[in-house]
């Protein structure tokens, strides 16, 4: 474990500073904001998956009593087009083109939601539907109808160094494998809400349920052609996250709502629309060929990936730009040529999940590095330690691994565990029940990922106050999504101000009060914004140590101090090579698995973590992430997926879509950390939130192989697959 | 939707309330919009995630699937009605020994599940004070947790049952209140 001993407040495992908030029931989320003449929105979703949109006739709504208006792309004043990282292609409600089912049409709005849901059934629509694409394969056909005048091809990206096919010419092994994952949602159980309040004639507040908001007030502001500054938007308490919210259309309507009516506004999606409507982790198809020397050296890898990019392109260009820089696995590959791409179809748009096109690719790459093994003769780790990334060595795409990296240390570690394991409690052979009944299993798989945004300069921004009382306000622009990032970042400041904690209070996430430094996401809060929070704390300190402060007086400006912190990630060349992050987390896990003979259920039993991820500011938090990353990993194994049938969605509840509950998810976690001195986090930390589920997935498929002899290149591995499988 | 209103007197966290209701108004409506306790939570409205969780009688129940009506002439508890009730600590905390249980195990992180999960537990230590890992697990099964992988739940409801078993009874007054 890195040393944090000589720290006073990083490394301690204090309670979350919003707990009590939430135990009593206290913490305001969205849903839950309630203002003076508060109107209701519902609204009207196009049944089908692919349509002209030829009219819209809202008379027959606008007679039923209590709805107060029903807007439709006319009334958006400014440009009626909104999304992420600077393509803004989806509409807030269809202009003539409806591209995936449930797509807004228009936006009934009334005294209760009563009202506002009657009002909806009123609203007349004309469509002319149209042929639908579903598949990429599909989307990519000659005659596939197009999306969008540039066609279905969304995005595309490579990574290519060295020559991979004198690589597979010289191999020994040649490994070919073709890996499906499917599409999953957050299921975050907050469902998608927002509130807005127009403040006088010009300006309007609203709150959201988001990762970020500074985007956020951007989008509004071009939809309704205002500055900025008349825009405020704020994160009310965030139901949970996973790279999932805001869902941008649902800010940007509530906003437009409040002005045109000039009341406030709120909307709140019911779980059906969450599932049908909103951003999904990607499906995806990995194609990868391992060249392997006889020795267990991987000398190539050739890597094809397609994800399905759905009706908009939301995250898609930088889900599939991760996806090719990390398609490898925390291996040393000279040779590599990987493409990646993003095809529109007419599903409903994925966007970032938690490990934002990383999951996909690990569980191929992990499985794949299992079969090269048992080809090769070796033991699944051994072959992993003669390829893991070590300091000096460059990853795919050229960034140098930086001295202290342990990577081999997780391996190592995870072989000392397993090997206790093994001594204490073995498992029977391959397909011999133990004297439960149950067939039994280890696997691991590893894992790295970059900390922040990919090839971008990543900016943290954060202000320290102190106050007349000699407390400390902290302001950052991220909210805490649940994963605690408030009380890490309070603690990196109150450490660095060596002062006791909690003597630091954290606003965060309002754009009227803090500064801009990106999402909650990407593994990037305690590295990227820690940096900056732990400089402007230092700044505040040496201004009061050398005096400053010291004739304050009530009616002064109170004492601030603002910081930038900027990672040193550079952008990718046409071969995707650069540094794309300043920092990588890297990890080992290792889980046990049951199979049932007679059902093919699996039950993970035990989990076994390494990771190096720097000194951990918060432990209680961290093993919350990782447990939490885990149980997730464990429903993305086992029996998570969106079933689509034409665009729509066939399980859009939790009756349907079925998610771990406390009677699946009983297996001990037992996470360790490694020493790692690259970090550049604050005190060397670095980010846990996504790595903590990525590998679990692959850990899984490789134990329930060892156990039953069965391989599974799809996600979810199903009771069903497991089942038949076991009778071949 | 049918047009009938009734009025129904009901005891919500020890208060009595007489209120006029749309006989279609479910207890998470009644409890979150008629009487403006936000702390329960409604996550699916289908009685598959346990976030509107509350005790009627004692019980816990999904509100999304009671009606208003169900609950006349009947006791509800909500999130916000719990304070006080598992009596203080000596430090003033006026916590129910649940809550504290879960702040101090780590078991809330988005804290959307929390007042639902909290709920169930209570009821459960209320029925049987002294569950088993399992008993536990099985109560709180339907009460959906997407952050935290129930391991630190599950810590958190047997360490209330033992605080909450000590000396002082519910009270849960726990160590140093002989
Ligand atoms: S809201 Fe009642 S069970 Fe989900
Ligand atoms: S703490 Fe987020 S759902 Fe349980």
């Amino acid at each position: 474990m890195a040393t944090t001993s000589t720290l006073t407040a990083v490394g301690r495992p204090f309670e979350r500073l919003d707990g009590e908030r939430k135990a009593r029931g206290q913490a305001l989320y969205a849903a839950d904001i309630e203002l003076p003449s508060m109107l209701h929105g519902r609204l009207v979703r196009s049944p089908h998956a692919h349509a002209r949109l030829l009219g819209v006739d809202p008379s027959a709504a606008l007679a039923v009593p209590g709805v107060v208006a029903v807007l439709t792309a006319k009334d958006v004043p400014g440009r009626n087009a909104v999304g992420s990282r600077g393509v803004q292609d989806q509409p807030i409600l269809v202009t003539d083109h409806v591209r995936f089912l449930g797509e807004p049409v228009a936006m009934v709005v009334a005294e209760s939601v009563a009202a506002a849901t009657q009002g909806t059934a009123k609203v007349k629509v004309d469509y002319e539907p149209l042929r639908g694409v579903f598949t990429p394969e599909e989307a990519l056909a000659p005659d596939a109808p197009a999306l969008f005048e540039r066609g279905n091809l969304c995005h595309q990206a490579r990574t290519r160094r060295g020559d991979f096919d004198a690589a597979r010419r010289q191999a020994a092994l040649v490994v070919t494998n073709v890996y499906r994952t499917p599409m999953v949602d957050h299921a975050f159980l907050e469902p998608h809400a927002a509130v807005a309040r127009p403040d006088g004639g010009d300006a309007v507040t609203v709150w959201v349920t988001a990762k970020t908001v500074h985007p956020m007030m951007d989008e509004i502001s071009r939809i309704l052609g205002w500055p900025k500054e008349k825009v405020r938007v704020i994160a009310a308490t965030v139901g949970g996250s996973f790279g999932g919210k805001p869902e941008i259309p649902l800010g940007c309507l509530v906003a437009l709502a409040a002005v045109r009516t000039g009341r406030p506004v709120k909307m709140v999606y019911t779980r059906e629309e969450t599932f049908q409507t909103s951003a999904k982790r990607h499906p995806y198809v990995v194609r990868l060929t391992h060249a392997m020397a006889a020795d267990g050296h991987i000398l190539g890898l050739h890597a094809d990936i397609t994800a399905d990019a759905g009706a908009y392109t939301t995250e898609s260009r930088a889900v599939v730009g991760r996806a090719v820089g990390h398609c490898a696995g925390p291996y040393y590959i000279p040779n590599v040529d990987v493409e990646g791409r993003a095809v529109f179809t007419n599903n409903p748009a994925p966007g970032a999940m938690r490990g934002y096109g990383v999951p996909q690719v690990a569980f191929a790459h992990e499985i794949q590095m299992d079969i090269i093994a048992a080809r090769l003769g070796l033991d699944p780790v051994e072959v992993r330690l003669r390829n893991v990334l070590k300091p000096g060595l460059p990853t795919i795409t050229g960034q140098p691994v930086l001295e202290g990296v342990g990577a081999e240390a997780c391996l190592l570690r995870i072989r000392e565990l397993l090997a206790a394991e093994d001594a204490t409690d073995p498992c029977p052979p391959q397909g011999v029940p133990d004297r439960n009944g149950e067939l039994l299993g280890w696997g691991v798989a590893t894992f790295y990922y970059g900390n922040g945004r990919t090839a971008v300069e990543d900016v943290g921004r954060a202000r320290i106050r102190r106050e007349a009382d000699g407390s400390f306000t902290l302001f950052v622009g991220v909210p805490d999504v649940g994963q605690g990032s408030d009380t890490i970042l309070a603690q990196v400041a109150c450490e660095e101000l060596r002062v006791p904690w909690p003597a630091v209070k954290v606003i965060s996430a309002d754009t009227a009060h803090t500064l801009e430094t990106g999402p909650s996401s990407a593994s990037r809060v305690t590295v990227v914004v820690g940096r900056a929070v732990q400089e402007a704390a230092r700044r505040m300190r040496e201004f009061l140590d050398s005096g400053g402060g010291a004739d304050w007086r009530p009616g002064d400006p109170l004492p601030e101090m603002a910081a930038e912190y900027r990672t040193d990630s550079t952008s990718l060349d046409k071969n995707g090579q650069g540094s794309p992050y300043g920092t990588y987390t890297y990890g080992v896990q290792a889980v046990k698995v049951g199979v049932d003979p007679r059902t093919g259920k699996v039950a993970v039993r035990k989990v076994l973590a390494a990771y190096d991820v720097g000194p951990i500011v918060n432990p209680l938090l961290f093993q919350g992430q990782v447990e939490g990353g885990v149980t997730g990993g464990v429903g993305y194994a086992l029996f998570e997926g969106i079933r689509l049938t034409e665009g729509r969605v066939a399980n859009p509840n939790f009756h349907t879509y079925l998610l771990p509950t406390a009677l699946d998810s009983t297996a001990p976690v037992l996470a360790e950390t490694v020493e790692s001195h690259d970090g550049a986090g604050p005190f060397g930390a670095k980010g846990i939130g996504e790595p903590a589920s990525i590998p679990t997935a692959p850990a899984i498929a490789n134990a329930i192989h060892r156990a039953t002899g069965g391989r599974f290149f799809e996600l979810p591995i199903t009771m069903e697959k497991v089942y038949r499988a076991l009778r071949r | 939707m049918g047009a009938g209103t009734a009025t129904i007197r009901v005891t919500v966290n020890g208060r009595p309330e007489s209120l006029q209701v749309p006989v279609g108004l479910t207890l998470l409506e009644m409890v979150r919009d008629s009487l403006g306790l936000k702390g329960t939570k409604e996550g699916c409205s289908a009685g598959d995630c346990g976030a509107c969780t509350v005790l009627l009688n004692g019980r816990p129940v999904n509100s999304c699937l009671v009606l208003a009506v169900e609950a006349d002439g009947h006791d509800v508890t909500t999130i916000e009605g719990l304070v006080g009730a598992g009596g203080g600590d000596d430090t003033g905390n006026d916590l129910h020994p649940v809550q504290r249980a879960f702040l101090r195990h780590g078991a809330i992180q988005c804290g959307f599940c929390s007042p639902g999960m909290i709920m169930t537990a209570v009821g459960l230590l209320r029925a049987n004070p002294h569950p088993t890992e399992t008993e536990v697990r099985t109560a709180i099964s339907g009460n959906l947790c997407r952050c935290t992988g129930y391991a630190k739940i599950v810590q958190a409801v047997m360490e209330a049952g033992r605080m909450m078993s000590l000396p002082g009874g519910e009270g849960g007054r726990g160590r140093g209140n002989h």
